[in-house]
């Protein structure tokens, strides 16, 4: 999916979310959001999502609003975003009810490899409930997600299980757009990587150009936010 | 499942919890009323514990309603925000739902009534039943309904303000003035508004043709007109009977047709005559359907908003 964000702006009051940002997202691309705490990072991921409003500027997908794309797109949050009655059964239900695109057989395969347990959602660990999104979330046969921090709290073994499940993903007509403080795993499964620093893009390159010449990412991450 | 059936079962499995503390209310209002002795034993300590659980009927389905703030919250349930589904048919379930709940917690409510005040009802009890039956059909739609679209919008307006939608809040705002001015502005506003919510229901019967004794203080009539009739009548009768004239408007009665109960003018009691009609205004409930109308377009429009 294509995605164009045009001079585009959030203020909170008197503090700034995100300035001046202007970036396109090609179709099938996996691209890496990078920053500190407080840069912007979710604040982008959500306007991309329609749940927060730009204060300037504009967003297009494939030529429409988030909003008239909704079924287009998937919003993967670090938070608890799901009901805590919630299990295998009751998300095949919900999605199926809710999402036309939602591929039930390849929501039963991700579930299965990513070991998520069949209890609850109130019952699981916080990886669990990661692992349990992500499943919800690449199995809606959105065209563009946005993923904020999947890897945030979790196991060593449930992130090898998540980077192994968006490896699979890459290559697809997907776009995702993902936000991460882990930027050594991040390479491994970024096309493209954008760094933004209080509110603005201050690197944006391809993986292959900014890693070359055995370039470290923590060192380009440094350099670009001093 | 479509998507309909799949937004009420959400809203099914969300209030499970609060569905169960009002069947809990039922079931312990009801313990209480049988352990009393139904059919009006204590009457005026079983009418207020009645009136307790109409009343809590109302609050539970408002507090229903309340949920759409935590389902629009930004960093709540976004599998539902943004799910590909019209604001419409997500109020729609909710208003479905809410009326459902309503429904069967007041016709079980009625019949309740029923018993209790079944000693009361000489002659024409079958008739008497399905007049209170009706009451939870008709309060559905003249109180239920408004209240629930009303909560419901006052949850819209908080969330829209929260998220700071700058446009059709000055335009609901004033729709809300309005309203309100419209309300008041019409005479003994507060009497009627009173009345409205105390019961919904007008029983209005022919000239000199009930006679309410050990009732005195109970009947149904207070809606509208209420009033003017009854200050009217209060006036002709002097003595402890008094009668409340038949409106004769067209599609205002509803005939009741039951000729075989015969009723005993000596019996202490609500005594109603053979040829007793129990109208139900329509007016109301096509008022209250149209205002509820009008505001679930608005609440409608604020969720688009709150989710463009």
């Amino acid at each position: 999916m294509l995605v164009q964000l045009s001079q585009l702006s959030k203020i909170y009051g008197k503090k700034i979310g995100i300035e001046n940002l202007s970036i396109s997202l090609q179709s099938g691309e996996t691209i890496g959001l990078i920053g500190l705490n407080g840069s912007g990072k979710t604040t982008t991921l959500k306007l991309l999502a329609g749940l927060l409003h730009p204060t300037h500027g504009t967003i297009m997908l494939e030529g429409k609003t988030p909003w008239q794309q909704r079924h287009q797109l998937v919003f993967h949050s670090e938070l608890d975003t799901l009901y805590p009655w919630l299990d295998y059964n009751g998300a095949i239900k919900f999605m199926s009810g809710l999402y036309p695109n939602f591929n039930q057989k390849k929501f039963t395969e991700l579930f299965t490899l990513l070991e998520v347990p069949k209890s609850i959602c109130a019952k699981m660990s916080k990886g669990q409930k990661s692992r349990f999104k992500l499943a919800i979330s690449l199995s809606q046969g959105a065209k563009l997600i946005l993923l904020d921090e999947p890897l945030s709290g979790i196991d060593i073994i449930s992130r090898k299980k998540i980077m192994q499940t968006l490896l699979n993903e890459h290559g697809s007509d997907t776009t995702m757009l993902i936000s991460t403080h882990e930027i050594e795993l991040a390479q491994e499964v970024f096309d493209r990587i954008l760094i933004v620093n209080n509110g603005k893009l201050v690197l944006d390159g391809s993986s292959e150009e900014l890693l070359k010449d055995g370039k470290n990412i923590v060192s380009i991450f440094e350099e670009a936010i001093q | 499942m479509n998507s309909l059936q799949t937004l009420l079962w959400i809203e099914w499995k969300k209030s499970s919890a609060k569905i169960s503390i009002l069947l809990g209310i039922l079931g312990v209002g009801s313990l209480i009323l049988i352990s009393q002795g139904l059919s009006g034993a204590r009457l005026t300590t079983q009418a207020i514990l009645l009136l307790f659980m109409y009343l809590a009927g109302i609050i539970m389905v408002s507090i229903l309603s309340f949920q759409v703030g935590t389902d629009l919250r930004s960093n709540k349930f976004h599998p539902l925000r943004l799910s590909p589904i019209s604001p419409w048919m997500h109020i729609t379930a909710r208003i479905i739902f809410q009326l459902g709940i309503a429904l069967g917690y007041y016709t079980i409510l009625s019949l309740l009534s029923y018993f209790v005040f079944e000693p009361f009802f000489i002659g024409h009890k079958f008739r008497m039943g399905l007049t209170i039956l009706a009451l939870s059909f008709y309060s559905l739609f003249t109180v239920i309904l408004l209240s629930t679209s009303f909560t419901l919008l006052i949850s819209m307006l908080n969330i829209a303000f929260r998220e700071k939608q700058k446009s059709s809040r000055l335009a609901i705002f004033l729709f809300c003035i309005a309203c309100l001015s419209w309300w008041s502005s019409m005479a003994e506003w507060s009497k009627k508004t009173a009345g409205s919510l105390i019961s919904p229901i007008r029983l209005e019967l022919p000239e000199s043709s009930i006679k309410i004794n050990s009732l005195e203080k109970l009947d149904f009539n207070y809606f509208y007109h209420y009033e003017e009739n009854l200050n009217q009548e209060i006036k002709k009768e002097e003595n402890s009977e008094f009668s409340i004239k038949n409106d004769s408007a067209p599609g205002r009665q509803t005939p009741m047709t039951d000729e075989t109960n015969k009723t005993d003018n000596n019996t202490s009691g609500l005594l109603l005559p053979l040829n007793a009609s129990i109208p139900l205004y329509i007016e109301p409930i096509l008022l209250t359907v149209l205002i509820s109308v009008l505001i679930i377009f608005l609440i409608t429009r604020i969720w688009q908003e709150v989710e463009l």
